[in-house]
């Protein structure tokens, strides 16, 4: 045989296999190439998305005004907590000669000084309003100063209001059965059961059916307690204090050339802060929700968890989250003062968790919470 | 990863979006035979590693210019070579050449020694050669390149290229021969 030849043949046939390092190399630089694409793509959108969330950040805060404005507003003409719930039954009007004098000289202090109607619940409510509206001294004037004449109008009107209320939505008027309508302070317990997420490129890139790294749905949950304060029947605002509140995201990824799993996990103390909007449910049906907020949480631990084995990740992640929230929750009256609630809620991050490191730096990893989660509360209503 | 089916057609368009399962079936395919094609330039084992690597990510980088008219392993042996030849001019050892010295005939042959000879031993023996003498071997021998196109793509006179053949030939069946004397 040639030497030539016998020399190809032998390189041809004979050869050895390349250690595992060359492929290990080989992935680790084609994830740099994938990151640096990845990142080159997002740089120019950096900016705008920016701006979204400042944009956001300032709607947002323009809401909580309007909702702050409107409980205040609300709350001071609210006499709710002047006329005991309890007592929402019946009304009727039953004509009967009215003392003018009496009438001219309180004034119409008060709409039970009406001889000939009986209110009580949400019609008082009403009626007590417009008492306080028509002595009041910017109203007076008017009103000329014809006792007779101003007497018979306001009769007339009380009268007209008193049959053609509206109740609130949801409400029925007076069933002989007391609507749910929970005023005053409540405090409870809390627990969320949640699905958690990291929003950064890693988890979204993995939820790409073609990607190598899959994310995975995470659930962790929240513990804690929960009170706050109702304005009148429809506005109120929460507070809950999560305790313990877990975040987690897993991973299922391909490393050096094996599926491992990944999970992240993070242990939160939360405080979040909602204003709520009731809508009282049909004649038994108890309360239903809405609340939007915002809440900050202190980070308790942050580990990596790569196939058993755990690592601490506290010094790469910020102390400190905030974002908002939107949620809405059924509140079901149990008698004596409990209350059982049972919601859904949204939490979505503002704030970049990921601190950096020395190998990433905090910009390049944007990394954002977020949760859907399932409530649930029991509480007890003062009156 | 243990090998399956390697279905050509559908590794190369899963490589084509990045699809690092097909990247690894490509690479597992095929990295024994490049393995020893960068041996055979390098002469030792962690440069070789470094072009078998650099070689497959300019394969996986320009996969999507590879058009299905010739064979896959052509074009990637034509990478590895090509990134081999990269490598051994950054080193500046291209012109890394053995010395002038008068041929002797008859050493070709030398009691067909190189025929008992393990892959291991003339990979050891390859070493040895000057880098430059060395690409020129196994442009030559190995890859079938002409003298007029290595000395095109090395830069050198054809001339040189043929001395340069006929030399490292000489002294690696000298080395072979020394062994199993």
């Amino acid at each position: 045989m040639d030497f030539l030849k016998w020399y190809r043949h032998i390189f041809e046939t004979a050869g050895e296999e390349p250690p595992e390092s060359v492929w290990e190399g080989i992935q680790d630089e084609l994830d740099v190439e994938a990151v640096w694409a990845a990142i080159s793509e997002d740089l120019p959108r950096k900016g705008k998305r920016r701006k979204m969330l400042h944009m956001m950040a300032v709607a947002a805060s323009v809401l909580a005004l309007i909702g702050v404005g409107t409980i205040v507003m609300f709350n001071i003409g609210d006499p709710g907590t002047a006329i005991p719930v309890q007592s929402a039954t019946r009304y009727s009007i039953t004509p009967s000669p009215v003392d003018e004098a009496s009438v001219l000289h309180t004034g119409l202090a008060e709409a039970s000084e009406f001889p000939g109607v009986r209110q009580t619940g949400p019609v008082a409510a009403e009626l007590s309003i417009h008492a306080r509206a028509v002595t009041s001294p910017a109203f007076m004037p008017l009103y000329p100063r014809q006792p007779v004449a101003w007497k018979a109008v306001t009769q007339k009107q009380d009268a007209m209001l008193a049959n053609i209320y509206v109740p609130p939505f949801g409400e029925k008027k007076a069933e002989g059965r007391p609507v749910n309508a929970a005023r005053g302070y409540y405090a409870g317990m809390s627990g969320h059961l949640a699905n958690t997420w990291l929003i950064n490129n890693k988890t979204i890139q993995g939820l790409r059916p073609d990607e190598f790294t899959a994310s995975l749905p995470s659930f962790g949950y929240n513990l804690g307690i929960i009170a706050g304060k109702n304005f009148g029947s429809r506005f109120g605002l929460r507070a809950e204090l999560s305790l313990v509140s877990l975040t987690r995201q897993d991973y299922n990824e391909y490393l050096h050339g094996k599926y491992i799993n990944n999970s992240m996990r993070f242990t939160y103390s939360n405080l979040s802060l909602s204003a709520t909007r009731s809508f009282t449910g049909n004649g038994r049906a108890g309360n239903h929700i809405l609340l939007l907020g915002a809440y900050s949480g202190i980070l308790r631990n942050a580990v990596q968890d790569l196939n058993g084995e755990v690592v601490s990740l506290a010094g790469d992640y910020s102390q400190v989250d905030y974002g908002f929230i939107t949620g809405y929750e059924y509140e079901h009256p149990l008698g004596n003062g409990l209350a059982a609630g049972m919601g859904i809620q949204a939490r979505l991050g503002l704030n970049n968790i990921f601190a950096g490191n020395e190998i990433v730096p905090y910009y390049l990893n944007s990394t954002r919470n977020a949760s859907i989660n399932l409530t649930f509360s029991i509480r007890y209503n003062t009156r | 990863m243990a090998e399956a089916a390697f279905n050509e057609d559908y590794v190369i368009s899963s490589c084509r979006k990045n699809d690092r399962r097909a990247q690894e079936m490509l690479y597992r395919h095929f990295a024994k035979k490049m393995y020893s094609i960068c041996l055979s330039y390098a002469g030792e084992r962690p440069m070789a590693q470094d072009i078998l690597q650099e070689a497959f990510i300019k394969v996986f980088k320009k996969i999507g210019q590879y058009k299905n008219d010739g064979s896959l392993e052509g074009w990637i042996r034509k990478i590895v070579v090509n990134t081999a030849i990269d490598h051994i001019r950054k080193r500046k050892r291209a012109d890394d050449y053995l010395e002038a010295e008068a041929d002797e005939p008859g050493l070709q042959t030398q009691n067909q020694a190189f025929k008992i000879m393990g892959y291991n031993e003339i990979m050891q023996q390859v070493g040895k050669l000057p880098e430059g003498a060395r690409l020129i071997f196994n442009l030559h021998a190995v890859d079938g390149y002409t003298h007029r196109e290595i000395a095109q793509k090395l830069e050198i006179t054809e001339g040189t290229s043929k001395s340069q053949f006929n030399r490292a030939r000489k002294l690696l069946m000298e080395f072979i021969g020394n062994m199993n004397l």
